[in-house]
């Protein structure tokens, strides 16, 4: 298995909490003999690196603590946004499984291996973990696990699957959506994407004071952005044009200058090209990107 | 070192003496009376069998003594060498039968010396040691210094000779250090101690609402709010414990999580030990109360602990806990919790990665007081998927919850889920609070409600826990409606049978509903005299006619 986390900024401690857990999680993985080699890779798209060479020592005693065989950390000197710098970590992939997964998250002690069982099952491309404490709302088939997509922040994937159809597309997504991008065409190469709840992550997240989800500014920009290119690629005029009607109307500043910078890149030709003309994976529910349970 | 000369009666301190020399004394042999004034009890104690001897500094005791035929010795107690060899002068190698050593240690500046000395003396033959020292955390003292009285007398609970005064802790502590241990008890009671004065004093009279407040806060705090003197028994045993003294608290952490379950949900409890691996703030530890938990669940407990990394498996703490209700797993986790404060978690609760750290800032600013965040609720099921047991969540989350804390809506119905507050353990260990046992639902609701009204509540309006209503299972639908109304019932009963601390703010709400309900009795009366006016009466036929055509047409 790589692990593999894309960092910006990340808050130091966080980073700490979640190597403590994925350690753990390695050496259970290990102990139950779902895994053999362990290689972590961490990629830092920040202006600055977040972890100084003592950091990287403790890291990798840590981890090679729990028989993770290798640990790298690379500073890219640029901010490539998750999908590039998950590619670029894709690089000379030479692992059965690739584990995504965000560095601000804790992995319970079973996650790894939980995750891997979850390819026992036949013609799955990725495997998805539960995330808590606020759990996404998309549905999945009760008895298969099967789901429209899984998110980037705490999934494993099939390697072969994820050199099979080259990784994220970088060009069309920075930091939204290039998850349901990639799970959708990793279905449309025919193979499976699965939700296994028994698989538990904590990615913290906070609620407002009235109980609503807390969105950053730059977190309204490229989920907008996300959602119109994902829409343009997979063949949805329709609901290009509603989305951009509903975030000029009623969207936040970020979400306008969204549409704009948009608009821009269809106008210069930087859009991708579409795909899943008929309609086999591509799902616009409610402005979700899969029938939502609630 | 005494010289009081008080009359022996079985009521008395005296009488629970000899009730415990009388059962633990030896048949026969000496009776050693150390520090024996005029040996109240020394004719009880010859009547037994034994051989009674005095040993006192005081002449005036010795000489009635001696008169009355009994054998004394002149020993002085401030030089326990020389003291006890003139006692073995005396006693000249005749069994002991029991000493005693009443009224006496609270004259001595340091009387470990001595308890050490006579421990000695007693260990060959394991000869008992029957003690009295007057009891300084009696309830009259307690209200007197709260009010700025230390009035000391010629004798009693303050005789200003005393140089040492004793609470249980501390005489426990300090016969344990020397040798002593326990074996009986016949403490002597009294409720009007000789230090109920001045006459009239409010906080002392027992009609007051002041008096009726304070003795309770009292007796729940521990016992021996109304002990006027600690009667002891006790024998020699080899080798006193070191540290006499009360240990400090070493390394508390902020919070001890007490974590509720019965090893029947480990999907469940899984996702709980994720959210306290994942918290920003990991100054806490945790105790994991397995109620009634049978042995295959109790394994996977465990197996979950172990499975955690060190950093957090090292601080949790497994308590059995057999029989009782809810409440009983409660009161147990909190007796062995070490933080400053103590939140509970149920094994099937959710809480935010800032759940322990949210409850910081209430507690700077308001130290002393529960802490409350915010919980939202979202229904969760349980699901199979690919063959393996797992949980989600079936609706949004949904804020149904107050941001802050009210005491008059709290009384009505309880609106906070019992995570979303961290409560002082001091509450616990200083003032005697405990979860009601007899109480099979609400047993939160009660403690969260005479806590609040005891130290007060501090607020923060930040989300930090998820409270999940299960689709089948939940506590609401094990119990029956008439269980929650009649544990509602005795709540409320027993709040209102007492004298409380209402928060400022009370006088202004009370006030209120007062005005309403004069309102509501004028509107009251304006209705009832419509109803009675003669219009209204005029015109009942009519109204009674278009209502049965209205009924008609609707039917």
């Amino acid at each position: 298995v790589q692990v593999q986390s894309v960092l910006f900024l990340t808050d130091l401690a966080a980073v700490g909490r979640g190597v403590d857990a994925m350690a753990r999680a390695v050496e259970i993985a290990r102990d139950r003999g779902s895994v053999s080699r362990v290689v972590v890779a961490y990629g830092d798209c920040s202006p600055r690196p977040v972890l100084d060479d003592d950091v990287v020592g403790q890291v990798t005693r840590t981890l090679r603590a729990a028989g993770v065989d290798h640990f790298a950390y690379t500073w890219f000197d640029a901010n490539l946004g998750s999908a590039g710098g998950n590619n670029r970590l894709f690089e000379g992939l030479d692992s059965d499984l690739v584990f995504l997964l965000n560095p601000d998250t804790v992995l319970a002690p079973d996650t790894v291996h939980e995750l891997v069982r979850g390819f026992d099952e036949p013609g799955v491309g990725i495997v998805e973990a539960r995330q808590l404490p606020i759990e996404h709302a998309k549905d999945y088939d009760v008895t298969t696990g099967d789901t429209s997509w899984a998110s980037g922040g705490c999934s494993m994937a099939d390697a072969s699957v994820i050199r099979e159809i080259g990784g994220y597309d970088e060009q069309g997504f920075f930091l939204y959506c290039d998850d349901v991008d990639m799970s959708w065409r990793v279905r449309l190469a025919g193979h499976r994407v699965v939700h296994r709840p028994s698989a538990r992550v904590f990615h913290d997240k906070r609620l407002t004071a009235d109980g609503a989800w807390r969105v950053s500014p730059a977190e309204e920009y490229w989920s907008a952005e996300g959602a119109l290119v994902l829409a343009h690629k997979f063949s949805r005029p329709d609901r290009v044009a509603a989305i951009r009607r509903d975030l000029l109307a009623h969207g936040s500043e970020e979400q306008r200058r969204a549409v704009h910078d948009f608009d821009g890149r269809r106008e210069a030709g930087r859009l991708p090209d579409p795909i899943d003309a008929d309609h086999r994976v591509g799902q616009f529910v409610d402005g979700h990107y899969a029938r939502h349970r609630y | 070192v005494s010289d009081y000369d008080f009359s022996y009666g079985d009521d008395g301190v005296y009488g629970a003496v000899i009730k415990l020399v009388a059962e633990n004394s030896h048949g026969t042999g000496v009776h050693l009376d150390v520090g024996c004034g005029f040996g109240a009890i020394a004719e009880p104690v010859r009547e037994r069998g034994t051989t009674y001897v005095g040993v006192d500094l005081e002449p005036a005791g010795l000489a009635d003594l001696a008169g009355r035929g009994f054998e004394t010795g002149r020993v002085d107690l401030r030089d326990v060498a020389g003291a006890i060899a003139e006692i073995e002068r005396i006693v000249a190698g005749r069994s002991l039968a029991c000493i005693t050593l009443l009224d006496t240690l609270e004259h001595l500046a340091d009387g470990r010396e001595l308890l050490a000395a006579l421990q000695r003396l007693a260990a060959s033959e394991s000869t008992p040691l029957v003690v009295s020292v007057p009891n300084v955390t009696h309830q009259d003292l307690g209200i007197k210094l709260l009010t700025g009285r230390w009035d000391y007398t010629d004798t009693g609970l303050l005789d200003r000779t005393h140089l040492v005064h004793h609470t249980e802790s501390g005489l426990a502590a300090v016969m344990r250090a020397n040798g002593w241990r326990e074996v009986g008890r016949a403490d002597f009671e009294l409720v009007r101690s000789d230090q109920d004065f001045p006459r009239g004093h409010v906080g002392l009279a027992h009609a007051s609402q002041l008096n009726d407040y304070l003795t309770r806060l009292r007796r729940a705090a521990g016992p021996h709010a109304t002990t006027n003197q600690f009667v002891r028994a006790y024998l020699p045993e080899d080798g006193g414990e070191t540290g006499e003294a009360e240990s400090a608290e070493i390394d508390e952490p902020f919070l001890t999580v007490v974590l509720r379950t019965r090893a029947d949900r480990p999907a469940q409890l899984r996702d709980a030990l994720l959210c306290l691996l994942a918290q920003d703030d990991q100054d806490f530890d945790v105790v994991l109360a397995l109620h009634d938990a049978a042995p295959a669940g109790a394994d996977q407990v465990l197996a979950a602990v172990r499975e955690l990394p060190a950093s957090l498996s090292g601080r949790v703490r497994l308590l059995q806990v057999t029989g009782g209700g809810r409440a009983r797993p409660l009161n147990e986790a909190f007796g062995v919790s070490r933080g400053e404060y103590v939140a509970v978690l149920d094994d099937d609760d959710l809480v935010l990665g800032h759940w322990v750290a949210g409850f910081r800032p209430a507690a700077a600013e308001q130290p002393g007081r529960v802490l409350r965040s915010v919980c939202v609720a979202q229904r969760a099921e349980q699901v199979t998927v690919a063959d393996v047991r797992a949980v989600r969540s079936a609706g949004p989350v949904e804020h149904v919850y107050p941001s802050s804390y009210d005491l008059g809506a709290h009384l009505v119905y309880n609106r906070t889920p019992f995570m979303a507050m961290a409560f002082p353990r001091s509450l616990y260990r200083d003032m005697g609070l405990r979860f009601d046992e007899s109480l099979d639902v609400c047993e939160d609701w009660d403690f969260g409600l005479r806590a609040a009204l005891l130290v007060g509540v501090a607020s923060s309006s930040e989300v930090t826990s998820i409270y999940r209503r299960w689709s089948a299972g939940a506590s609401e639908a094990l119990h029956s409606s008439d269980e929650w109304r009649a544990a509602e019932g005795r709540i409320l009963a027993r709040l209102d049978d007492q004298v409380n601390l209402f928060p400022p703010g009370t006088v202004g709400r009370l006030r209120q509903v007062e005005e309403m309900r004069g309102y509501i009795w004028d509107l009251e009366q304006a209705v009832h005299q419509y109803a009675t006016s003669r219009s209204w009466r005029l015109t009942r036929p009519m109204r009674a006619l278009l209502n049965g055509l209205r009924r008609r047409s609707d039917g």
